[in-house]
């Protein structure tokens, strides 16, 4: 069990690197489905995110990394260290926040340091700093099911973050929420993680997600899922999330999903359905989805 | 009728006796019945194979009537016609419908109860204690309530059907014989104990419960 560090302001630059090399998984035998040979590393304090259609094998990718599912080949380190299992090392959020009904949002929140046996002095400031750092102070006391879903999925990251994890593991986190907390929910996570500086790793459907948050996004094939693409995003942070640059962006990346989507519906079915590209009224393309 | 009832409680209080009698056989049987349906419901959630052996048989045996384990309560060497032969037909009656519905209510647990736990840090036992014990309360509970009733019932048939023990309530149903008005009496008197402490204890604990959880 890693011993849970004090100091957490500087901990994101020392530690939090994650290697994936080669990962391999497949389902039901079949070499068509699931991940083939994936590698992929992130640097301490980097945001990185992975896109692709449905079915490309991202939320396998994560859980090999989280230690929930292992993989057929592959090795998952951290720090240079193999991982062995799920841990307090690398936190995860689910799309599903996942807590604990019968608990307090506090106490939800300080579960993980009570595993780690940490007296409850200390448990109690450090649960505050949590709640403070995703604006939810004052809900100590509130039962999950008296919380909306954004609040949440807030306790469900103040959880992760609580133990001071080296990488940050977010699958989908905010694909159930609508699309006003959503834009709620980036600006937080973007301010937290400048606070912080955590490793991220974050699987997303959406490409305007992507593009609003990382510093490097990864695209994924589907059947067997691959690397298709890396791309960098050069943008500062804090970003502005209306700047043409995300537009733009957000277009150039789309367009590899589409063409991927589109390559598979054509090897699955004989007819697809390509929507008419709408008319480009200002010259800014408004892309289906608004671009979210 | 109710003029009867109060004459049955007259007569050197044998309805009160009985009464006392009656539940304090219960108890027993009840909190047996729980300790070992809980422990099969677990066993069979926990071990794939144990269910799928033993699975069907507790289901039979589940519907297999109370009464039918009279006969066997009376050849068994260590029961015989005793307190122990009531106690053990009211378990038999009873716990295979805890074992089975706790069973069902483990399986429906989402399964991100466990996965949180795991990347929480919980292990091994901390993980059943902490995690996988308290999400599945509120199947437990409603498992014993439903095994409350079971047992209640069992009881109640055991007590008719067996002679030379201390009077149950199931014996003064017997003894009153061709008195209607304290057969149909004792009926009442059934009815209300199992209605009430359903109302009373096992309604209460699960509403609670179910607020707590936000499932009401």
């Amino acid at each position: 069990m890693m011993p849970i560090r004090t100091s957490p302001a500087k901990a994101a630059t020392e530690r939090g690197r994650l290697g994936l090399t080669n990962i391999t998984r497949f389902f039901n035998g079949s070499t068509n489905h699931g991940i083939q040979d994936i590698s992929l590393t992130c640097d301490p304090g980097e945001f990185v995110v992975v896109v692709g259609p449905s079915g490309c094998g991202k939320s396998t990718l994560l859980n090999i990394a989280a230690g929930m599912i292992r993989p057929t080949t592959g090795t998952v380190t951290l720090d240079g260290k193999p991982i062995a299992g799920p841990g307090p090392d690398r936190t995860m959020v689910f799309q599903d926040p996942g807590l604990f009904p019968w608990l307090t949002a506090a106490q939800n929140v300080e579960f993980g340091l009570k595993m780690a046996g940490m007296p409850k002095s200390e448990r109690l400031d450090r649960v505050n700093a949590a709640l403070n750092l995703v604006h939810l102070t004052g809900n100590d006391d509130k039962l999950i099911h008296e919380l909306s879903g954004g609040m949440r999925q807030r306790v469900a990251i103040a959880r992760a973050m609580v133990l001071d994890p080296a990488v940050l593991l977010m699958d989908e986190p905010f694909a159930a929420l609508d699309a006003q907390s959503r834009t709620l929910m980036h600006a937080q996570l973007q301010e937290l993680w400048g606070q912080t500086r955590k490793t991220i790793l974050f699987v997303t459907h959406s490409v305007g997600e992507a593009v609003r948050l990382a510093d490097r996004i990864i695209v994924l094939h589907a059947h067997p899922g691959r690397i298709r693409r890396e791309i960098r995003v050069g943008l500062s942070h804090p970003r502005n999330f209306d700047s043409s640059d995300i537009t733009q962006l957000v277009r150039l990346v789309r367009r590899e999903i589409e063409d991927e989507v589109n390559r598979v519906n054509r090897a699955m079915a004989e007819t697809y359905w390509h929507p008419a590209p709408p008319p480009d009224l200002d010259g800014d393309s408004h892309t289906l989805g608004g671009g979210i | 009728m109710a003029s009867l009832v109060r004459l049955a409680r007259g007569r050197g209080h044998p309805l009160a006796a009985a009464l006392w009698v009656s539940t304090a056989r219960l108890l027993v049987g009840y909190l047996l019945t729980c300790a070992i349906g809980v422990l099969l419901g677990l066993a069979l959630w926990r071990w794939d194979d144990l269910d799928r052996l033993f699975g069907p048989v507790f289901l039979g045996l589940q519907a297999l009537p109370s009464v039918c384990w009279v006969p066997l309560a009376m050849l068994l060497p260590l029961l015989g016609a005793s307190e122990r032969g009531i106690i053990f037909v009211t378990v038999m009656g009873s716990t295979w419908a805890v074992a089975m519905a706790l069973r069902d209510g483990l399986r429906a647990l989402p399964t991100i109860y466990r996965r949180s736990g795991l990347m929480l840090g919980a292990r091994g036992w901390k993980l059943y204690s902490h995690v996988l014990l308290p999400s599945s309360l509120p199947a437990l509970v409603a498992s014993l309530r439903l095994g409350f009733s079971f047992a209640w019932r069992s009881l109640m048939g055991a007590e008719i059907l067996f002679k030379a023990v201390l009077p149950g309530l199931g014996f003064l149903l017997k003894s009153g014989q061709s008195d209607a008005a304290q057969i149909v009496g004792i009926m009442i008197v059934m009815v209300v104990v199992g209605m009430l402490a359903d109302r009373w204890l096992f309604a209460r604990v699960q509403a609670r419960v179910q607020a707590r959880f936000g499932l009401s």
